[in-house]
């Protein structure tokens, strides 16, 4: 659906983007993750064809974006960050104008609007005035916008910002539904977002690809498997050198917290679970415990970790 | 063609939807009151060599219209697409730079077109209740109204070129305005150099002196021809402009 090939933007006096090279499939929901200013929004306005890559290239479902914008404009939806729409119109009115700008023939294009406005749930403020609205229906206008001639493939620039929690896991809901039916690339600082709605991610810092891979797999790359928390009645040192020499142990730190109490943080080696072996060795010197955990790693310490790197 | 068609609907919606069509509206209708009031309140004492539409067409109140008008009804235009961010939506549907441009221009010039429209009234009013008809025959109405709306093409076209170049719709239409009031004193020229050389070449700019020759009913080809080729460049500048996004650094 996208083959994007060594896409490089220049803005007088930096480079925004640095040869980007990836590709997203028919059907992936595909998610752009980095730190603001990491190039997320000019590579997806340089795929909507708003403006042009300084070199390189990009086919978007079937067309190149240099040679042919118009034919790949009339396969994308694209939603803009902070999603701009005309306050003075109403909202099947500004339907209807982007329905007939994109192509929709006027035959279909009631049917269209409607459809679209009860997917995205903006049937009911259909006579309203833009203006009007909260942050969050227009939000789902600007979803309805994008789908309403039905494309190929949905780029959404930050679509949850500025969204409540509730409106956030509502966009989020609707955008894995439209995972089903479309191809879908979203740009968010938002991890959980990623880690719920994605089925690849694209990892961009600094107008680089630093990372490309399912939300599971990055976490179990970066670091191995989480990290083994036990809290027992213990001398710290003994538990730590107890602890420690555990096979598959790569690692083990100790602190007291009093009333006779340590906390033994385990790194594993590999993967490995090192709960059961943990367990083991404390009840077979008779120490009490009170807690023990695998530490579940979340993709934002893969983020802080992997933007972090270079610095 | 579709597409201009589309925008200059939603273009003209706007118009209506804003305060500043009716501001605007209620002023021109006010200050071409006052005009027609003063021009019939001055020859019904004093007979004059100016027929009534002349007084009108030449009248200061025309000019304060024609040089504010324009920039206030077109600085919107471009300009709040890019303040807004909507020019992305636009841009990335699928729409061609010069149908953008063209449904702009085109909303522009027809809702200026539309304010001038209740001045034809007082032609009527004119045509109704004076007895001597010969100083309204239909020549000066249609070469006053005709060079009303070259010079408003003009001037829109000017506003085009005004908004597309910022963000910011005051600094549109001051721009507009101060590039609209050199052109007319470049003309205002003409007359103070009226035995300079040269002459000729200031006359062709000189909205003023073509609007005398407009409101006598004198229409010479080189005249719309100037209008329309000057509109057709500003709009090839306008162009360019919103086509400047897509420069490659």
């Amino acid at each position: 659906m996208i083959q994007v090939d060594h896409l490089v933007k220049r803005y007088a006096g930096f480079t925004a983007i640095h040869g980007l090279t990836f590709s997203v499939q028919k059907g992936e929901i595909v998610g752009f993750l980095g730190p603001n200013g990491a190039g997320k929004s000019t590579t997806m306005r340089i795929l909507s064809c708003f403006m042009p890559a300084s070199s390189g290239t990009a086919v978007v479902a079937g067309f190149d974006i240099h040679q042919q914008p118009l034919e790949v404009r009339r396969r994308i939806g694209y939603m803009p960050e902070n999603v701009p729409l005309y306050p003075e119109m109403r909202v099947g009115e500004y339907l209807n104008f982007r329905a007939a700008l994109k192509g929709v023939p006027r035959s279909k294009r009631k049917a269209r609007v409607r459809e679209v406005s009860e997917r995205c749930g903006v049937a009911d403020v259909s006579r309203k005035i833009i203006g009007q609205l909260s942050k969050g229906y227009r939000q789902r206008v600007g979803l309805a916008d994008t789908l309403v001639h039905d494309p190929e493939l949905i780029i959404l620039d930050e679509p949850t910002i500025g969204l409540d929690p509730n409106q956030i896991r509502q966009v989020r809901a609707m955008i894995k539904d439209l995972g089903r039916t479309h191809t879908v690339l979203l740009s968010t600082h938002i991890l959980p977002e990623v880690e719920m709605t994605c089925s690849r991610v694209l990892i961009l810092n600094r107008g680089r690809i630093v990372a490309s891979d399912t939300p599971e797999n990055l976490k179990r790359l970066r670091m191995g498997g989480g990290e083994t928390v036990i809290e027992l009645r213990a001398d710290a040192p003994q538990a730590k050198a107890a602890l420690e020499s555990l096979p598959g142990a790569r690692g083990a730190e100790a602190e007291a917290l009093g009333e006779g109490w340590c906390r033994v943080t385990l790194q594993p080696r590999n993967e490995e679970d090192l709960r059961e072996a943990a367990a083991e060795a404390v009840r077979g010197r008779g120490w009490g415990i009170r807690e023990l955990t695998r530490r579940r790693q979340t993709l934002e310490d893969v983020f802080v970790q992997i933007t972090t790197e270079d610095d | 063609m579709r597409n201009v068609w589309i925008l200059f609907k939603r273009e003209m919606l706007a118009y209506f939807c804003s305060p500043i069509a009716y501001i605007v509206g209620v002023c021109v209708l006010g200050l071409t009151g006052i005009s027609f009031n003063m021009i019939v309140t001055i020859l019904s004492e004093s007979p004059s060599d100016f027929t009534p539409l002349m007084w009108f067409f030449n009248g200061m109140f025309t000019w304060i219209i024609l040089l504010v008008v324009p920039p206030v009804i077109t600085m919107r235009l471009f300009a709040d697409e890019k303040r807004a961010g909507t020019i992305e939506t636009l841009m990335t549907a699928p729409l061609r730079d010069i149908e953008y441009v063209a449904a702009k221009f085109l909303s522009g010039l027809v809702f200026y077109s539309l304010l001038w429209l209740p001045t034809l009234s007082y032609v009527w009013v004119l045509r109704h209740f004076s007895q001597d008809k010969t100083p309204l025959d239909l020549g000066p109405v249609v070469g006053g109204y005709l060079g009303l709306f070259l010079m408003g093409m003009l001037l829109v076209a000017l506003g085009c070129v005004a908004s597309a170049s910022t963000r910011n719709q005051i600094i549109a239409a001051v721009l507009a305005f101060a590039m609209g009031c050199a052109l007319f004193f470049t003309g205002i020229y003409f007359y103070l150099n009226a035995a300079g050389q040269n002459r000729e070449f200031f006359e062709s700019f000189s909205m003023l002196a073509h609007m005398q020759d407009f409101s006598r009913g004198v229409i010479e080809w080189k005249r719309p021809v100037f209008y329309l080729t000057f509109t057709g460049f500003l709009l090839f500048v306008t162009h360019r402009i919103v086509q400047a996004r897509q420069w490659k650094t």
